[in-house]
Formats: C-alpha cells, sequence, structure tokens
C-alpha cells in the first residue's frame, strides 16, 4: 500500500490537560515568551543543571515532540525579546504548554528549596537585615543576576528597567514566588491561565 | 452524619464542616453541604470561619489573587470586605498580603478580622482551597475555574501620563524651538554683481583676475620690483583663461567687459610708464574728453566712480579697473568698456610705455583724471 503523506503528528495528550486560549493570532503574545523565559532563568539559578534536567523532563513527560533537543529548546527560548540573540520565529501554542509543564514539574521538585529561600526573605526583610545574610538565597540572587546579565541584551528597554543589582534582586524574588505557586496542585493550569491575562479576546 | 475534612499544609489549615446526603452508612459519601469552615494558619492567633459564603468568597478571592501573582496583572477584586464579599486581599510591603475577613461570631456580631499572610502562607491557603477543590469527595459541585482575563483588564505597562509625556515633551520643544527660530530675521540677499547671468568660466576668470590684481597692486605698479613674480601670475592666468581672452581680444570693436579690461591692466603692469609731463598733461586733458563726450546723457550712479585707467602714448584706453564698489557695479554706465581697446598681440603690447590715470566719474557728468605718479607711490 502507498502512502502519500506521513502519518499527521498528534500533539502529545499532556497538552491536551491545558486549554488553548482564544487569541488574537495563534501565536503567544511577548508577555508569554518573556515570563517563560524568566521562569527557566530563575530555575537554572537555582538549580545548577537546571537546563539539562529540564530536557530530561520533557522526556518523561513525553514532550520529546515538542522540544527535541537542546538546540530547539534554545531556539524556543530565544522567542524572549529580552534575550541578546532574540529570534523573531513565534513561539506556537504547544511548545508554550509544553514549556508550562515541564517548569512546573521542576518546580514542584525544587519546592523545599524554593519554601526555604522564600521564607528566609521574609525574615531577612522582617529584620530588615541585608539579603546576604542567607547564604543560600545570597547564592541564588548572584546565580540570578549573573546569568540575566549573560543572556539578556542590556539595550533593550525591559531589560534596562534591571539594570540595578537591587532590581535584579526583586525580579528574582517575584520569580521565586511565581514559581511557589507553580508548585501546587493545580500549578499548571494557573500558570498556564495566568500567562494570558490581559491577552485573550 | 456531620463529616469534617481537614486540608493540611505546612502554613495553613482548612477544616471543613458539613453533611453527607443519604444515609449514614456510607462512609465513601460526597460532602455536600457545608455548616462551617474554618481556617487557621500555624503560628498566628486569629482564625477565619464562617459559611458557606465565606468560603465562597474564600476560594474566589484567593483565587484570583494568586492568579494575579503569577500574572502580574491585577484582577478587579473587591476593595473593601461586605456582606457579600466577606474575604478580600490586597498586596502590602515587604511582599505581605493583606487579607481582611468579615467573621460572624457566636453572638451574631460581625467583626473584620485582619491578617498579614507572607508569601508562603498564602500559597498554603491557596493550595488548601486547590486540593479542595480538587477532591470529589469534598463539595463536587465546586471545581476550580480559571480563565484568563480579557484584554480590557490589561495593565498598560506605563501609566497614560507617563506614556503621554515623551510626545508632550516633543510637541513643546518644536513649538519652542520655532519660536526661536522666528525672533531670528530671515537674512536678507544683496546680488554683489550687477550682471548675474554671467557663465562659470567668467566667474574663474573674474577670480583670476582678482588674484592678478592683488598680487600687483601692493607692490604699486611698479615694473623694476618683481616683474618677474608678476609675470609668472600673468602667465598662469593666461593658461586659465587664455581662450577666451584671446578670442575678446581679437573682437576689439566688441565693448570690453570689466574682468577683461582688469586683465589687460594688470597685464600692462611691467609696461615702462611715461614720464614726460607734458605727454602726461595731453594725454590726461584727452581722456577727461573722450570720457566725458562718450558719457550717456543719463547717468544711472548716484555715486562718484573710480577707475584705473591705462592709456598707451597714443591716447588709447588699454585698460581699467574699478577702485571702489559702485565702479564695479556701474561699469557698464561709462563709456570705458566702449572705448577700452586691447591689442591683440598682448605679449609685444606690454612693451609700449603708458600713463595711468584715476578717473572719476562724477554722478554730475563731470569726469576728472588725475595721473598716477609711480614714483609717489614708491
Amino acid at each position: 500500500m502507498q502512502v502519500d503523506n506521513p502519518p499527521a503528528q498528534s500533539s502529545p495528550s499532556i497538552l491536551e490537560t491545558l486549554p488553548t486560549p482564544t487569541l488574537p493570532t495563534q501565536e503567544c503574545p511577548r508577555r508569554v515568551r518573556m515570563d517563560l523565559d524568566l521562569l527557566i532563568l530563575a530555575i537554572e539559578a537555582l538549580d545548577v543543571a537546571g537546563s539539562e534536567a529540564l530536557l530530561k523532563v520533557a522526556e518523561q513527560l513525553g514532550l520529546k515532540e515538542v522540544i527535541p533537543g537542546r538546540v530547539k529548546l534554545w531556539l524556543i527560548r530565544s522567542t524572549n525579546p529580552m534575550r541578546r540573540q532574540s529570534q523573531r520565529d513565534p513561539l506556537l501554542i504547544p511548545e508554550a504548554k509544553a514549556l508550562v509543564l515541564v517548569i512546573c514539574f521542576l518546580a514542584k521538585r525544587l519546592t523545599v528549596v524554593v519554601r526555604q529561600l522564600l521564607l528566609g526573605h521574609q525574615q531577612l526583610a522582617d529584620k530588615q537585615l541585608a539579603l546576604e545574610h542567607h547564604f543560600r538565597l545570597a547564592d541564588y540572587l548572584k546565580r540570578f543576576r549573573h546569568l540575566f546579565r549573560a543572556r539578556m541584551n542590556p539595550q533593550r528597554a525591559g531589560v534596562i528597567a534591571y539594570s540595578s543589582d537591587e532590581k535584579l534582586n526583586e525580579l528574582a524574588i517575584v520569580l521565586l514566588t511565581r514559581l511557589l505557586f507553580c508548585t501546587g496542585t493545580q500549578g499548571a493550569q494557573r500558570l498556564w491561565s495566568s500567562l494570558f491575562d490581559g491577552e485573550v479576546v | 452524619m456531620t463529616i469534617q475534612r481537614h486540608y493540611t499544609l505546612p502554613n495553613c489549615n482548612l477544616k471543613l464542616e458539613g453533611l453527607a446526603p443519604g444515609d449514614d452508612t456510607d462512609p465513601m459519601a460526597p460532602m455536600t453541604v457545608v455548616l462551617n469552615s474554618e481556617c487557621a494558619f500555624p503560628g498566628v492567633s486569629e482564625t477565619l470561619s464562617g459559611g458557606r459564603e465565606f468560603l465562597n468568597s474564600l476560594i474566589k478571592t484567593v483565587g484570583d489573587y494568586a492568579q494575579s501573582m503569577l500574572s502580574g496583572v491585577p484582577y478587579p477584586l473587591a476593595g473593601e470586605a461586605s456582606d457579600s464579599y466577606p474575604v478580600t486581599l490586597r498586596p502590602s510591603e515587604h511582599h505581605r498580603h493583606h487579607l481582611v475577613a468579615m467573621v460572624t461570631d457566636a453572638d451574631g456580631s460581625t467583626t473584620h478580622k485582619t491578617l498579614e499572610l507572607n508569601s508562603v502562607q498564602l500559597f498554603d491557603l491557596m493550595e488548601a482551597i486547590d486540593q479542595l477543590l480538587a477532591d470529589t469527595q469534598t463539595l463536587p459541585d465546586m471545581v476550580l475555574q480559571l480563565s484568563p482575563l480579557h484584554r480590557r483588564h490589561a495593565r498598560p505597562a506605563e501609566p497614560a501620563s507617563k506614556r503621554v509625556f515623551p510626545a508632550t515633551a516633543g510637541l513643546s520643544a518644536l513649538a519652542a524651538s520655532a519660536a526661536l527660530l522666528f525672533m531670528v530675521p530671515v537674512p536678507e540677499f544683496e546680488p554683489q554683481r550687477t550682471n548675474e547671468g554671467r557663465s562659470l568660466s567668467e566667474l574663474v576668470e573674474e577670480e583670476t583676475a582678482n588674484l592678478a590684481e592683488s598680487a600687483a597692486t601692493p607692490r604699486g605698479d611698479s615694473s623694476d620690483i618683481d616683474a618677474t613674480d608678476d609675470a609668472m601670475v600673468e602667465g598662469n592666468n593666461e593658461d586659465l583663461v587664455g581662450g577666451t581672452v584671446s578670442e575678446r581680444e581679437g573682437a576689439a570693436n566688441e565693448p570690453v567687459d570689466p574682468v577683461a579690461a582688469g586683465i589687460a591692466l594688470g597685464r600692462l603692469s611691467s609696461a615702462p610708464a611715461i614720464r614726460d609731463t607734458g605727454t602726461l598733461n595731453d594725454l590726461e586733458t584727452d581722456l577727461e574728453m573722450i570720457l566725458e563726450d562718450n558719457l550717456a546723457e543719463d547717468l544711472t550712479f548716484d555715486e562718484a566712480l573710480v577707475y584705473r585707467v591705462a592709456v598707451s602714448e597714443t591716447g588709447d584706453i588699454l585698460g581699467y579697473k574699478y577702485e571702489n564698489e559702485a565702479a564695479l557695479e556701474n561699469a557698464d554706465s561709462t563709456p570705458l568698456p566702449d572705448l577700452t581697446f586691447i591689442p591683440l598681440e598682448s605679449e609685444d603690447a606690454s612693451d609700449e610705455p603708458i600713463a595711468q590715470f584715476l578717473v572719476t566719474f562724477e554722478p554730475d557728468g563731470d569726469v576728472i583724471a588725475n595721473p598716477l605718479e609711480d614714483d609717489d607711490e614708491e
């Protein structure tokens, strides 16, 4: 029997757990691309082997079709307009869904660290102590600042807003809080829905 | 049968008391009616409790607030706790969250209870609620309902006043610069030459003529000082403008234009001067007569025109050069261009002795010629 067309690629069924929002276009809005990349950046700052773990988790979740390897992962993350090597290719909905699932999976793994860091940060803020007093937190912030500055284009207006250490620390804490909210039972649904806040029509 | 459900997290305990329908024998019957719900945070003395309405409001408020924390887009939440919305949440300083709940006491009076939650406590509260919603054994009619905010709720990246500012600044800067430039007077164009329609080659001629003049004049036209130098400059002039000049020299009966006449005068600077006083006087009288006779009836200038004029021994005008601005502009009003005779063999002619006069055309028609004494200048 002759087959003219390759079998239609069905997207992994795990992606069906996230509803496709009604967007004006079929591409992910700018904020989605930025937020997803920044959340992964925060995971990398928490876990030295973060990006490797990301690929492994993608494979475990059966998302190899969407994220086949590190090059594709890099291309997907480079849709973040803040990046130095930002590319104009759109971020497709299945790719964004896959990233959300992977981020939430990794966040759940890191939940103990995330809670420790946030509680430590809260204690330091209450006592009005410098963030350097919490060794683990200081380490996370330092790594995050380093990764952010190494990868983001300092000419972009969105990046100029984070020119100082204080502002980057603030962003790192906000991302840490978001990661915490991703660790819950409905973390993936909540994160996915939040990405399109103010974007759907 | 009264059923209790506990959702216990490290920083938040949610306890529900309710009823299950049907007979008491079925332990798996879901809890469908909530009688009381209690929310406590370990380490915080205050506990929140209320009925179904309190629970509904808690679920809605905490869920929306959690979404706004995740997205950064503020949800339209009730600002003040009221009967219809007994629970409110708003951000407080130092990453804390301000939770206000209207709680009905046992005696029926309502009080506002305020809690300052940190992010982890808030997350545990949200997680307890999510677990309750995911639990099919408790309130199966309640499920997590998430939908992204509509576009109209999107907060602009910057407030409108901030976005308008650059445009206003640009416009006002433009207006200010326009007002300043309005003050600056428009530069008036004053044509320097009367004969504007001259071609480029003529302009070149004029330039070279001026060069020759400026090289010759400071030395007072004396022939014995730096004569070789002058000759070099003049030679260059001839190289530059030779074609045009020789054409003009060929047409001797044509009116000579001031530039060619000036060049001719410059060329004559190396010619020997006439020193005989008698001859000079005769030439002076002749020159005055010729010029006055040929002067037009109606004079167009109202300022004295001064020219330096070179005259040969026979009384021919060999060249002239303006000495003031009016003289340059009104050269065509004088008979000089018509009378000037430029010999064809200019090299030979330069050996001919000449006399130089300073000729002044008065606006009333008088012509005065004064001999230029080389000796005086030296």
